[in-house]
């Protein structure tokens, strides 16, 4: 109560900082996540403590306290993020230098600063998050500080809230078409130039580590991985294998990437292939998902020799489209180089006992490595082998801990299993994690790949052939493979969301919005040198480069403006036939160009005794037209006949 | 007669006749020149005149002086919170000799009228009078009484912060067409009334500079000056100013535009504007429309003068 007094008898100034304080920790919120907590403490002690200095009426903490305080919060930030560079490090200097500035703010001029370093705070949140989700919020945001803006330079008449946020919505309305144009046709750099610097943060998605539980554990996540939309069919489902990283070294329970670089051989790609384009939502790794096998892929982009896809330039850290072409088969006719041989080959000394005896007496009692994989796949099949989403924990030894014992396991089990049989049996066999379907979306003809679509499979060598997908999951839990995760699992099982993919209304209004989503994705976030020629292919340009974006750019603008300007001429137009009213404006523009403008409310013979008393040489002149003007407009018998005269007067006028 | 006004009446011009009477009071009234001319302004447009100021800065000289320098009859009503209606307009006594009861007339029965301290009198007492000055005729036990023509109220009153005063509604405020305030005069104009003669005395030496006919004929004179449409164009959107904006309470009735014309006319008179122009209409405009807009948000107007520079500022002229 008494705190509500206060705040109503706070001086203009005072409401002003209330609101451009409010403005500074909407435009604030959405780094709290990031941010380091003493810096959002900082700042919402400073805020505090302005905001109560303005209440009491105290005095504001003097200049060496305030510098020592900004220096302190310098040095905090660069022993928590260990630079100054960089998003995390670069907003957490943005969030408490604008606490700082809170502390010296005691004019005008300073709660402008507050506002633009509000904005600057709040644009810096599109550098962690692109999604639409965020839009309404960044909207009302950038409408609030856009209305404070206005509002604190206002010196006499305060607008009320109300009409303030009104005007400025109109503001930013009128504003859109402009934002429209700078954003089709401002020349982006193809390459890394303005790419996002990677942040150190840790997200869902594939690793290049494999241990059980692994892709169970990621199946419980509903986040997108990626989508897909595809240049004609869609793959059936059997061959939807979206290839990610690929593990050879084994501990006897870890999968993980070899680092050495091998050969790459020469793959022979058959049947028609599919071409697509996959827009991978940010996994902080290098990794390309791609349909099996990719055939062509652009050039910031490369085929490893263990046929997996990595970006050239580092981690995904953004929201980032690839178009590729992949081949449903394929098959590689060079011999296996002797260092992949062996890799593919190695288990480790003493581990899983069992299991390498279990291979040999497999592969002696098959007499082919094709008919060793078989009678693996047989024995899921026809054994009491359980596909489940909850597996019990596994021992040291955890391959024969699960072949022999609890027979109970997720993908990454059998895949695991199988491969280290075949290697034990010598042949040799690895492991390949990725995602395997993806729920079609009618509504934006494109497929959605979820982290919950997580797959690990294996690959087995078999001379002539190359390598050979075998997918083990698909002998225990063949649905799995056909209709997905929720077909495969039992109701039991707690697969996230199954109630949104099963009903009916759910799974459409899902599936909109995701399209919806998809279409910002796409079209906004990745809007980019690509689509910008592409956009030039429509209106028959071809190549456009930075000079025709440029001149673009420069010829609409100008275009905007000068629509603008021809309404707002028209708009504001002399209104009056009233040949009086134009001789006496031609005279106020006169004055006007010769900085002696007339103020809106004064009358004419205010006006033109102000300026007679400024140019005393025209003093004469003027005084015979406003006489004459007066006398025509507001006298009780005006004598047209005057009008000639003043006419005559205002043209001779050379103020 | 020996008095210095000129006889003929309808020849004389207004500016003249204004003029000597503004000379003469201005000897008295000390550096209030604005006030002066708008106190004549306010009685040429037949409307009676609020002055608002704290004790002692010559309300009751400047009504007094002016009753003397027009030759109109003069009483002066001291309100106190045990005035009673009857105080005012009078009272029927009983007569022996005739067997009937005779009215009495009461003070408000002369041509100016100094109502001092207004707001110290009971609404009761207030309205006794307010009803006088709008009807112009006072009526008791079921006789009426016409009151006599010029009819001039000054009244004035302390600011309403002041303790025992009972503010006047705004219906009441409404009454009178001007409200405006003296104010401390300059330290050289005050060094001289220290110095100089007791104003009481000066007030004894005035003599009358204008008849009453003469202030009746200018009285006829304020409606006919010419109003061209452009000024008409500005007072309309003064008054549709003070409707939109969302900075007072009410805006401005069709009456207080009505007054604010009329006082315009009356200051284009006595300036000698063959037309109204719309600096007349400025100069008016704080007294007029002061007492009559109330600011929402103290923090932008607080006085008349602020209500009414805010109103000048807010509306262009077309």
């Amino acid at each position: 109560m008494s705190a509500a007094l206060k705040l109503e008898q706070l001086s203009p100034f005072g409401r002003k900082l209330l609101w451009t304080s409010a403005g500074l920790v909407l435009a604030v919120v959405p780094h709290i996540p990031h941010l380091a907590v003493w810096a959002t403490a900082l700042l919402f002690g400073a805020l505090t403590l302005r905001v109560f200095v303005e209440i009491k009426g105290w005095a504001l903490p003097p200049k060496w306290l305030r510098v020592l305080a900004a220096f302190c919060a310098l040095l905090g930030v660069l022993f928590t993020y260990r630079t100054l560079n960089g998003v995390e490090a670069g907003t957490a200097l943005l969030v408490v230098m604008a606490g700082m500035k809170l502390l010296e703010t005691r004019s005008t001029r300073d709660l402008t600063i507050i506002v633009f370093l509000s904005y600057f705070a709040l644009f810096a949140a599109f550098l962690y998050n692109q999604q639409l989700l965020r839009l309404p919020y960044m909207i009302g945001t950038v409408w609030l500080l856009t209305a404070t803006l206005m509002r604190v330079h206002q010196t006499t008449l305060a607008m009320p809230v109300r009409e303030a946020i009104g005007l400025t919505g109109r503001m930013l309305l009128q504003a859109l078409p402009l934002a429209v144009l700078l954003f089709l046709f401002f020349p982006r750099l193809p390459g890394n130039f303005w790419a996002i610097p990677a942040r150190s943060q840790a997200t869902t998605g594939l690793d290049d580590e494999l241990s059980p539980g692994d892709v169970s554990e990621l199946s419980l996540s509903g986040e997108i991985a990626f989508r897909v939309k595809f240049d004609g069919p869609l793959p059936p489902p059997q061959q939807r294998y979206w290839r990610g990283p690929v593990l050879h070294e084994f501990d006897g329970r870890t999968w993980r990437r070899s680092l050495p670089l091998y050969i790459p051989q020469e793959v022979v790609a058959t049947g028609e292939p599919y071409r697509y384009r996959i827009t991978l939502e940010p996994h902080q790794r290098p990794w390309v998902f791609s349909l099996e096998m990719v055939t062509s892929w652009p050039a910031s982009t490369m085929r490893t020799a263990d046929l997996q896809l990595v970006t050239r330039r580092g981690a995904i850290s953004t929201l980032t489209s690839f178009d590729l072409e992949s081949s449903p088969s394929y098959s590689v006719r060079e011999p296996l180089p002797t260092a992949m041989r062996k890799a593919a080959l190695r288990l480790p000394e003493g581990r899983n006992p069992r299991t390498q005896e279990l291979a040999r007496k497999l592969r002696a009692a098959a007499g082919s490595d094709a008919a060793f994989v078989q009678a693996v796949l047989k024995l899921f099949r026809d054994e009491e082998y359980f596909y489940t989403l909850e597996p019990p924990r596994l021992e040291r030894d955890s391959v024969d801990d699960f072949l022999f014992n609890t027979r109970r396991g997720f993908c990454e089990h059998f895949a695991s299993a199988f491969t280290a049989l075949a290697r034990a049996a010598g042949i040799p066999a690895r492991v390949v994690t990725g995602y395997h379907g993806g729920e079609y979306n009618p509504l934006g003809g494109y497929l959605i790949v979820r982290q919950s679509d997580a797959h690990a499979w294996s690959e087995v060598w078999l001379d002539g052939e190359g390598w050979v997908r075998v997918d083990p999951t698909a002998a225990v839990a063949p649905e799995r493979i056909e209709r997905g995760i929720d077909a495969a699992l039992s109701e039991a099982e707690p697969v996230p969301g199954r109630i949104l993919r099963t009903n009916r209304v759910l799974s459409n209004i899902r599936l909109a919005w995701d399209a919806v989503n998809n279409f910002w994705n796409n079209q906004v976030v990745e809007f980019s040198e690509t689509q910008q020629r592409w956009l030039g292919d429509k209106v028959g340009l071809d190549d456009v480069g930075w000079r025709e974006l440029g001149t673009a750019m420069a010829v609409t603008l100008g275009l905007f403006f000068a629509i603008l300007s021809a309404y707002l001429a028209w708009r504001f137009r002399p209104r009056s036939r009233d040949p009086l009213l134009r001789v006496y404006d031609e005279l106020c523009r006169k004055f006007a160009r010769a900085k002696l403008p007339r103020l809106d409310y004064e009358g004419p013979n205010d006006y033109l005794k102000r300026i007679a008393a400024a140019r005393p040489e025209l003093a004469r002149q003027l005084d015979e037209a406003r006489a004459i003007y007066v006398g025509l407009r507001y006298g009780p018998a005006p004598n047209r006949s005057d009008l000639s005269r003043l006419k005559f007067l205002v043209n001779e006028l050379r103020p | 007669m020996d008095s210095p006004v000129p006889t003929l009446l309808t020849q004389a011009d207004p500016v003249d006749l204004v003029a000597v009477t503004i000379a003469q009071l201005n000897r008295v009234i000390l550096g209030k020149e604005h006030q002066i001319r708008l106190c004549l302004t306010c009685l040429l447009a037949r409307g009676h005149l609020l002055i608002e100021d704290i004790p002692g800065v010559g309300k009751t000289t400047l009504a007094h002086a002016l009753a003397e320098s027009l030759g109109l009859s003069y009483q002066r009503i001291q309100f106190t919170s045990d005035l009673l209606p009857a105080d005012i307009i009078g009272v029927s006594i009983f007569d022996r000799e005739t067997s009937a009861f005779r009215f009495h007339k009461g003070p408000v029965f002369s041509q100016l009228v100094l109502a001092d301290e207004v707001n110290r009198a009971t609404p009761k007492a207030q309205s006794a009078l307010l009803e006088a000055m709008e009807e112009h005729q006072v009526t008791a036990d079921g006789q009426t009484y016409p009151l006599p023509a010029p009819f001039f109220v000054i009244a004035t009153q302390n600011p309403v912060y002041q303790i025992g005063t009972f503010p006047l509604p705004e219906s009441q405020l409404d009454r009178f067409l001007m409200r405006i305030e003296l104010g401390y005069p300059h330290a050289a104009l005050e060094r001289e009334l220290l110095m100089g003669q007791d104003r009481r005395d000066l007030l004894a030496t005035l003599s009358p500079t204008l008849l009453p006919q003469q202030l009746l004929f200018l009285q006829t004179m304020v409606p006919k000056v010419h109003v061209a449409d452009a000024l008409l164009d500005y007072v309309q959107a003064i008054v549709r100013f003070t409707r939109e904006t969302p900075h007072f309470e009410t805006g401005l009735s069709p009456r207080a535009a009505i007054a604010l014309l009329r006082a315009a006319q009356a200051w284009a008179l006595i300036h000698g504007h063959p037309g109204v122009v719309p600096e007349d209409v400025q100069a008016v405009l704080a007294s007029v429309v002061g007492h009559r807009l109330k600011p929402k948000d103290e923090s932008i107007a607080r006085t008349a003068a602020e209500v009414g520079e805010l109103v000048l500022k807010a509306v262009p002229v077309p």
